[in-house]
């Protein structure tokens, strides 16, 4: 991949999904985009750049190509420990401040191949704090290939790596050397295509308890970044909480949420409007 | 914390700091209140601040008022924002803080100013850098501004850095050699050989060790390896980091020879390869992998691919997992659906090429696993196995819509192993139930025995097969081919129309009619894959359609006519400026490409230097450089003059050069 072969995709990527790539990291975006040459087979990076701009396919290999650059590894029950706090500290909290609508709104803003929201969705379910309630988790991703295949909710080993015991019987079904997620779960999870550096898009997002954005800010720049918080501000409910990776903060990126200490993680919370602590019930 | 008018302190810092970034810089007072928002309690408005500066007019006054700041002892955070600010002023500071460095009183602020003058990186203060480590009489200072020198680099410096480092005072010495690192120029071996026993500077020697790229240097880093200190073998194993990340590949080959000689002997290798790849060290990590890659199938493999989370050594992930040999490839297999994505992925690339007949069985169970990435991984390895065991898998998996195209390369592959054998199985299974992979498979394998079953396969109801057998008969060529093409041509899938237009640019003769009628196909698939054949049979005749082509606001279309209309020799002033002044930019960078021959490439592409798109500038300089004059020179004079982008003006430097000499 010549420097200008770089350039041009990654100024293509970063134009049509936000996704920023260093300098620095020209090798990875080459390592990563190499076997689609291979699949469609063309002879070098500038035939992929004309591509993607000009093919009527173009749009679709977008997907495949953001996909390769920006998909996190992904697994059920991933980083442990601020999902613990989520269980055991959030849930009882949003229990709490729903009692009076019984709805309960759970946004996982870049889903990827739709571990996370079904995750999120075992832990609701297994509180048992929520039956009868009007439950949702809402699953996004900015590639359509990406959604089809959290839509199927059929998972292999790796994506089991982390289940705790007795859950992959209880909640998926064997399907060859893989395994179907149960519908009692998939029904509680939703999916839909959006780009979180478009602010206009989040009109698509009805109003959230809590948002899990985990591994996914670091593929944007700074302004991106900014977007995407402010999107995520603009569709919670004041004293709904902010989930960013474990080794992500807000820390020169906005001053609009709160930092929440939880017995075992840190989070982040929209503030309510007006003095007094944190706390209380929505109308 | 919640102040009189109900606003807590992230609320108010909040508006501090849009303010700040709201501010109309050349509103009066703008540079006052950026000053004042140096000394902000909040860092991030201070960091805005510091980077606002940099957006005012101005240079001189704006450094003077920084360096004023910078003078403010007790007050470390607007001191350290002023200095920032001044790294972002660039150039338009130099000449205020090479004042400061020169003469201040205070060696606190002549401290502060090498440091700035570090990040900034202009040549133009190495001489000042240079006086102020020989002869200023603050220890600090001469340190501060060795390291300085480290950070701007040239000759000259790297002459001041190693009379520094000789210099026989220790912190000065240190930073010399820091600095000397930094700029990839270590100084001799035998002066590096006894800090190698100094707590002080044994990790920075081993650093420059890595970096000699010597048989000698590497036998010593490899003795530091088998240290019993903790702190020297890692010293060693960074720097083993080191020498490989900026090593060639010839060195690396005389460095794994060095390291393997010695990797055995290694107390605890596995122990301590696992610990370096959980640390954040990217050299250190390397120099563990480059230690793994020696172990050969001794090596930790499953912790050795799960470095490639770290997208930095990545590459010396793949090289040591290339070390396993079979057995160790073998017994990784089983872990493969185990592991990460990343880890996956070199482990795939790394092992792909070792597979050996005892491989079948594991990959075949891999091939079942239903996870798409080890799955095409295990088609390809199958393939290279050579065994015929490996049919059956590959064979099942022609059906396979996602995993099909690689099951078929596989086959090739394995074909070459055994004709006989993967044809007549692959000729039973296309009579049987042809398949799209399977057909283009046997085609390329089967010769004139597979003719049979191509004319067949076009006949079959499913359009992919028949689009395959269509793709197929360009490569049989000959009447047969042109007659299978013709008939594919007729087809009502457009798929198959398409398939067999790329066909056509295949054919040897007779091709050019059926390009022709292609190129007025009513489905633009077919007509793109018609223009791509002109080019490639040299069909001339059609050179007036292909033409009228770059009309099309089609930016695919247009482009692919001016290349194919370069290949089949018809490519004419007129239609190279009709491309030029195409609204895509990549038809125009096309014409430049395709065009540089003729006469009145030359002109067109000195109007294109002013274009908007660097990368259409870009392309400009190139073909200037190609096909330029005397005439043009003055233009891309004046282009390089104005123009930012750094690429486009190396390749403006570039065509100047060319240019002059012509």
């Amino acid at each position: 991949m010549t420097a200008e072969e770089f350039r041009l995709l990654r100024d293509l990527v970063y134009e049509r999904c936000g996704i920023s790539i260093r300098d620095d990291l020209k090798f990875v975006m080459e390592r990563r985009l190499w076997p689609r040459l291979e699949v469609l087979g063309l002879p070098d990076f500038s035939a992929y750049h004309r591509h993607l701009r000009l093919d009527p396919r173009g749009a679709a290999e977008l997907d495949f190509a953001i996909e390769a650059l920006a998909t996190n590894e992904t697994y059920f029950f991933r980083e442990k420990p601020q999902l613990q706090a989520f269980s055991d500290e959030i849930l009882p909290r949003l229990e709490e401040q729903n009692r009076a609508t019984r709805r309960l709104r759970i946004w996982s803003a870049g889903c990827s191949t739709g571990e996370e929201p079904y995750t999120i969705a075992i832990l609701v379910k297994e509180s048992g704090r929520f039956e009868g309630w009007d439950v949702q988790v809402l699953g996004t991703n900015i590639s359509r290939r990406v959604l089809a295949s959290a839509r199927r909710a059929e998972y292999g080993p790796s994506s089991m790596r982390a289940m705790p015991d007795g859950s992959l019987e209880r909640y998926f079904d064997p399907l060859g050397a893989r395994w179907k997620l149960k519908e009692e779960v998939r029904s509680l999870v939703t999916f839909g295509q959006l780009n979180l550096v478009e602010l206009e898009q989040g009109q698509l997002v009805s109003r959230q308890d809590a948002v899990f954005c985990r591994n996914v800010l670091i593929y944007f720049d700074l302004p991106a970044r900014r977007r995407a918080l402010d999107l995520f501000h603009a569709r919670l409910h004041e004293g709904g909480y902010l989930l960013l990776g474990h080794s992500e903060s807000l820390i020169n990126l906005s001053a609009s949420f709160e930092l929440v200490h939880l017995k075992t993680d840190l989070v982040y919370r929209k503030p309510r409007p007006g003095p007094g602590p944190a706390g209380g019930g929505r109308p | 914390m919640m102040d009189a008018s109900g606003m807590d302190a992230s609320a108010m810092e909040e508006e501090r700091y849009r303010a700040l970034l709201a501010l109309d810089l050349r509103a009066v007072g703008a540079l006052e209140k950026l000053e004042e928002a140096l000394s902000d309690q909040s860092w991030r408005v201070r960091k805005a601040a510091a980077e606002r500066f940099s957006q005012l007019p101005g240079g001189f006054e704006i450094a003077l008022t920084l360096l004023g700041v910078m003078g403010k002892r007790e007050q470390t955070g607007a001191r350290n924002a002023a200095a920032e600010a001044l790294v972002h002023l660039g150039r338009r500071a130099l000449h205020p803080v090479l004042a400061v460095l020169a003469s201040h009183p205070d060696p606190d602020q002549r401290k502060f100013a090498a440091d700035v003058l570090g990040q900034i990186g202009d040549r133009e203060a190495v001489g000042s850098l240079l006086v102020a480590v020989e002869r200023d009489a603050d220890m600090n200072v001469r340190a501060s501004a060795a390291e300085a020198l480290g950070g701007i680099g040239g000759e000259e410096a790297v002459r001041g850095l190693e009379a520094a480092f000789h210099s026989g005072k220790e912190l000065l010495r240190a930073c010399a050699l820091e600095s000397l690192i930094r700029l990839g120029a270590p100084p001799p071996l035998p002066s590096l050989v006894p800090l190698l026993e100094d707590p002080g500077l044994r990790r920075a020697a081993y650093r420059a060790l890595g970096l000699v790229r010597q048989p000698a240097a590497f036998e010593l880093l490899s003795r530091g390896l088998s240290s019993r200190l903790r702190s020297t073998r890692d010293a060693a194993m960074a720097a083993l980091g080191v020498a490989w990340l900026s090593g060639r590949d010839d060195q690396r080959a005389e460095l794994e020879q060095a390291v393997r000689g010695g990797a055995r002997k290694v107390e605890g290798a596995r122990e301590a390869i696992a610990s370096a790849l959980e640390g954040d060290d990217p050299e250190l990590k390397a120099g563990a992998l480059v230690l793994a890659a020696a172990l050969e199938d001794g090596q930790p493999a499953e912790a050795v691919a799960e470095a490639a989370r770290d997208d930095r050594v990545v590459p010396v992930a793949v090289f040591a997992l290339s070390r396993l040999g079979a057995a160790g490839g073998r017994a990784l297999l089983p872990s493969l659906t185990q592991l990460s994505t990343p880890a996956r992925a070199v482990a795939c690339e790394a092992l792909a090429g070792m597979a050996d007949p005892s491989w079948v069985a594991p990959l075949a169970d891999l091939l079942g696993s239903g996870e798409p990435d080890l799955q095409r991984f295990a088609a390809r390895a199958l393939g290279r196995t050579g065994s015929e065991d490996a049919l059956r898998p590959l064979l099942s998996a022609l059906s396979d819509a996602s995993l099909g195209k690689g099951a078929a390369s596989a086959l090739v592959s394995l074909g070459a192993a055994h004709p006989h054998k993967v044809t007549a199985e692959l000729r039973a299974l296309v009579d049987r139930r042809p398949t799209p992979a399977a057909v283009w498979v046997l085609a390329k394998l089967g010769g004139e025995s597979a003719q049979a079953a191509l004319k067949k396969a076009l006949g079959d109801p499913d359009p992919a097969v028949r689009a395959a057998a269509a793709e197929a008969a360009g490569n049989a060529g000959g009447p047969l081919g042109l007659e299978l093409l013709r008939q594919a041509m007729a087809d009502e899938a457009a798929a198959v129309r398409a398939a067999a237009a790329r066909g056509l640019g295949r054919l040897a003769e007779g091709g050019e009619e059926l390009i022709r009628l292609a190129l007025s196909d009513q489905d633009p698939s077919v007509q793109l894959a018609a223009i791509e054949s002109a080019g490639e049979a040299r069909a001339y005749s059609v050179t007036p359609v292909l033409g009228s082509l770059l009309a099309s606001g089609d930016g695919l279309r247009a482009s692919q006519a001016v290349q194919a209309l370069a290949r089949a020799g018809g490519l004419s002033e007129k239609h190279l400026r009709l491309a030029v002044g195409h609204r895509d930019p990549e038809v125009i960078k096309q014409a430049l490409t395709s065009g540089a021959a003729l006469a009145a490439a030359a002109p067109l592409a000195a109007e294109l230097l002013s274009h908007q798109r660097w990368d259409v500038r870009l392309a400009a300089a190139r073909a200037l450089r190609t096909c330029g004059t005397a005439r043009e020179l003055p233009a891309v004079r004046a282009a390089l003059a104005l123009e930012s982008d750094s690429m486009v003006r190396a390749a403006l430097a570039e065509a100047a050069a060319q240019l002059a000499s012509r």
